[in-house]
């Protein structure tokens, strides 16, 4: 993954402190990888339910008046294709495996 | 101009010298509102209060957020939409063009998008959405109750008289009041609980502090808004809520019916002024 940790900067790359960077990134693969990942997933969907709280009006699902919305708008803006995207396709049961 | 008794006060008031006297004993109540049905009098109330207590030597404001409003025909001159406009000493008129806030509003919105990400124009998509929150239903509201936080919280007068448009108006953002503040401490709290999780998996990457939640901040501000909203409509101390009515059966059954929605929402009735 490109987003995955770099180990600490070793001066020998062959030596026992790249060994242990290694060690470590292994480590991290095998315990954490997942984890992060879940948190990551779950944080994601979190930011499509809040965007969905207060612009649900954008797909007519009737939220409060909008004009407090307004000043969250333009944080949202990277997200709303996607958002849109996810709320609108058509779901089955496998959505819940993956 | 007769006014009516005046419940806080348990004292009958008889002309309008009695309205005068509210006001001497109880110099705290800065901020004056009347209300009532149109075409009743509010207007003529709020101008001859406003043009008596600056004669009294306070700074007085009188705003109204009514696009029909009449204060620039009690005033003779045209004050729509210009800001606060001194019509004598002390006496300062302002006629808020909700329209136009909302406008600028929104152009605000569209600065910071294009700010924010460095685009030349604002998405289609998000165009959209921001062009037709203009047809929203209580999008007015919010705008004309946004603008007097910032009448108020500029604090340049001793006295805001507050000529209201129909009784609808205040109450709606009332109750929005309320809804609104739970809305906001629910998708508070979710971010709070997105923002645990972000560290979460920050930590687990090794990586540092994770940026700053702006939208927190944001919340946080709206919230203050809304609140300062509601408190200038319920302040015990500082406002005076005075329906204005006509001897007239219907109007005083309506008035009645409305003095009790607005007693449910705090709002501190100062007492009833009859131009019958």
């Amino acid at each position: 993954m490109p987003d995955e940790p770099r180990p600490v900067q070793d001066d020998q790359p062959g030596g026992l402190k790249g060994v242990f960077g290694r060690l470590r990134e292994v480590t991290y693969g095998m315990a954490a990888h997942d984890m992060t990942r879940y948190a990551l997933r779950t944080r994601a969907s979190m930011e499509h339910l809040f965007i969905l709280t207060t612009m649900g009006d954008m797909l007519g699902v009737p939220i409060l008046p909008p004009y407090y919305s307004l000043r969250l708008l333009p944080y949202a803006v990277p997200q709303i294709a996607t958002w849109k995207r996810r709320m609108l396709r058509e779901k089955d049961l496998t959505d819940a495996m993956f | 101009m007769v006014t009516e008794r005046a419940p806080r006060d348990n004292a009958s008031l008889s002309g309008s010298t009695q309205l005068a006297a509210t006001f001497r004993d109880h110099p705290e109540r800065q901020y004056v509102m009347f209300g009532g049905k149109g075409g009743l009098g509010k207007t003529t109330f709020s101008a001859a209060t406003a043009w008596w207590l600056a004669q009294q030597g306070k700074r007085v404001l009188v705003f109204s957020v009514d696009p029909q409003a009449s204060l620039s025909d009690i005033f003779q001159q045209d004050i729509f939409g210009k800001g606060p406009v001194k019509i004598v000493d002390n006496l300062w008129a302002q006629e808020i063009d909700a329209d136009r806030h909302i406008k600028e509003y929104q152009d605000e919105v569209r600065q910071k998008i294009r700010d924010m990400y460095g685009l030349d124009e604002v998405p289609a998509e998000i165009e959209d959405y921001i062009q037709a929150t203009s047809a929203e239903p209580a999008m007015e509201e919010s705008a004309i109750f946004d603008s007097v936080v910032d009448i108020v919280n500029q604090g340049d007068y001793d006295y805001y008289i507050y000529d209201l448009v129909p009784l609808g108006h205040a109450l709606y953002y009332l109750s929005m009041a309320k809804v609104y503040d739970e809305w906001i401490g629910k998708i508070t709290q979710l971010r709070e609980q997105m923002r645990e999780y972000e560290e979460v998996a920050a930590r687990m990457k090794r990586q540092k502090e994770v940026d700053e939640d702006q939208i927190l901040g944001e919340l946080q501000y709206i919230r203050n808004r809304i609140n300062s909203a509601s408190r200038i409509l319920t302040d015990r101390e500082k406002t005076a809520f005075f329906f204005v009515v006509i001897p007239e059966q219907m109007i005083l059954l309506d008035t009645k019916k409305a003095a009790e929605l607005f007693a449910r929402f705090d709002v501190p009735i100062g007492g009833m002024s009859s131009t019958g």
